[in-house]
């Protein structure tokens, strides 16, 4: 037995509650919260003890609750802990074993950090994804396909919600922005178009749009919704030659947003999506100097976890190169296959919050303010 | 309801589902039916639901997250200890 490396120890509330603490593996984000005599404990494994320890169990997926909700795995208001729990050494040593704050040995250990063989794997930690779905599917049995899009639009899919960083980060982006970029006229293509919203933004700044998805129902929806300007059809984006029947040097812009990233890190591990391909497309369609315009989830800092005070909050980063937590490329696998494809890159965007939003949680806010949750990036085809 | 009962029914789900691999029904129930792809991700919700159902019980978190939910014998054996309780 002995400590795991990855741990951090923190008082979440300290004005109120400094006597408890929150003991979080960064790695596996597994977390406990504690009394400050489980450090006495923790100061020497071996020595056999007989103390009376508090503890909160104060993990959750807090991902289920939204995808932009507060990624950091714990309830935050120590006020909101209720009544410890008393126990003793040994259902102690039990709890801190399974949120992973010490550890039988480090090997067995860091062979957790593999792939779920299934959505009942509770043994190896998996990837975000998976570690998603087993919640959604195998412990709250929710669809997650209705889940994802909750996460973005408002539930009759007519707006993108406000309440959350979308509307505070990536819409009010686009509504700044667009109107900068797209001149009436503009031939626009809008990959993964859903039920037409950002179509409609653009079609509504002149632009000649045709908006593609996958999924018929929305496209039913987006051509009910449809603005003057704004055209749709359905494509299965998933087969590789979907793009195919559209014609060549047609479009002076395509828009894609909070989709690139499953080329880089699909869904499914077993399911990979061939980027290449996509890429090729998109420079088939394009005019000479047109321009492909991906936002994305930003390499480092979406779903991190949220630390510290709200009105100044830090978050520690566990991996940038080999992703397994996070769900988006890092910055140079994101644009070198574009620019191995003949694109330049013509601006990057790293979308911040206005600090705080009365619509949206203040920590949410702060944190997107000092920590960009989504990179634009224009790449012009050469 | 006996053990040849959740037997039976649970082999039927998965004969539903193309069947189990195995020459007995020994090799049948030591199957593990998520690592040999009998069923998928949305497979598993659909057995859960229509085990919870048929047998009115409730399978729990920690208990689909097992070693024994992950063979066909576990699961009936599981699915048996609910209905006993229950009962």
């Amino acid at each position: 037995m002995q400590y795991c490396p990855d741990i951090i120890a923190f008082v979440e509330s300290p004005s109120t509650h400094p006597e408890r603490w929150v003991l979080m593996n960064v790695f596996t984000r597994n977390c406990l919260g504690v009394g400050p005599e489980v450090f006495d404990f923790l100061s020497n494994l071996e020595e056999s003890k007989t103390k009376i320890y508090r503890i909160w169990n104060i993990w959750r997926f807090s991902n289920s609750e939204g995808l932009l909700a507060d990624p950091s795995r714990f309830n935050r208001d120590a006020a909101t802990w209720g009544e410890p729990r008393l126990i003793g050494n040994e259902e102690l040593v039990k709890l801190l074993k399974e949120q992973c704050i010490i550890i039988e040995d480090l090997e067995s250990y860091r062979k957790r950090f593999a792939l779920k063989k299934s959505l009942l794997d509770r043994n190896n930690f998996g990837s975000y994804h998976q570690q998603l779905g087993q919640q959604l599917i195998a412990i709250e049995r929710k669809n997650p396909e209705k889940w994802w899009l909750e996460q973005k639009f408002t539930t009759d899919l007519t707006e993108i919600r406000k309440d959350n960083l979308y509307g505070a980060v990536q819409d009010r982006f686009l509504d700044e922005w667009l109107p900068q970029k797209i001149k009436p006229g503009m031939k626009v293509l809008d990959i993964g178009c859903g039920a037409g919203l950002i179509s409609n933004k653009l079609a509504k700044l002149g632009a000649d749009v045709l908006g593609v998805d996958p999924n018929q129902d929305y496209i039913q929806l987006a051509k009910e919704r449809a603005v003057k300007g704004a055209k749709f059809q359905q494509l299965d984006l998933n087969l590789s030659d979907a793009l195919q029947v559209l014609p060549e040097a047609t479009f002076d812009c395509i828009y894609m947003s909070d989709a690139l990233l499953f080329y880089f890190i699909p869904y499914d591990p077993n399911k990979p999506i061939n980027l290449d391909n996509f890429i090729i497309n998109i420079k088939r369609l394009l005019k000479i100097g047109g321009q492909f315009i991906s936002l994305e989830p930003h390499p480092v800092f979406y779903i991190q976890p949220w630390l510290g005070d709200p009105q100044r909050p830090f978050t520690v980063c566990t991996e940038y190169i080999h992703t397994q937590w996070r769900i988006n490329p890092p910055l140079g696998k994101l644009v070198k296959p574009f620019l191995e494809n003949g694109f330049l890159i013509a601006n990057i965007e790293e979308l911040t919050s206005q600090h705080e939003n009365p619509i949206v949680d203040m920590r949410a806010s702060v944190f997107a303010y000092e920590f960009p949750v989504w990179l634009m990036v224009e790449f012009i085809k050469i | 309801m006996n053990r040849n009962d959740v037997t039976s029914a649970v082999l039927a789900f998965f004969d539903s589902k193309g069947g189990l691999p195995g020459e007995n029904i020994e090799q049948k129930l030591n199957c593990l039916y998520l690592d040999q792809k009998i069923i998928d991700s949305m497979g598993i919700i659909e057995m859960v639901t229509t085990f919870e159902e048929d047998f009115d019980i409730q399978f729990d978190a920690d208990l689909m997250q097992s070693p024994e939910f992950q063979t066909v014998g576990g699961i009936i054996g599981i699915i048996q200890n609910l209905y006993k309780e229950k009962s």
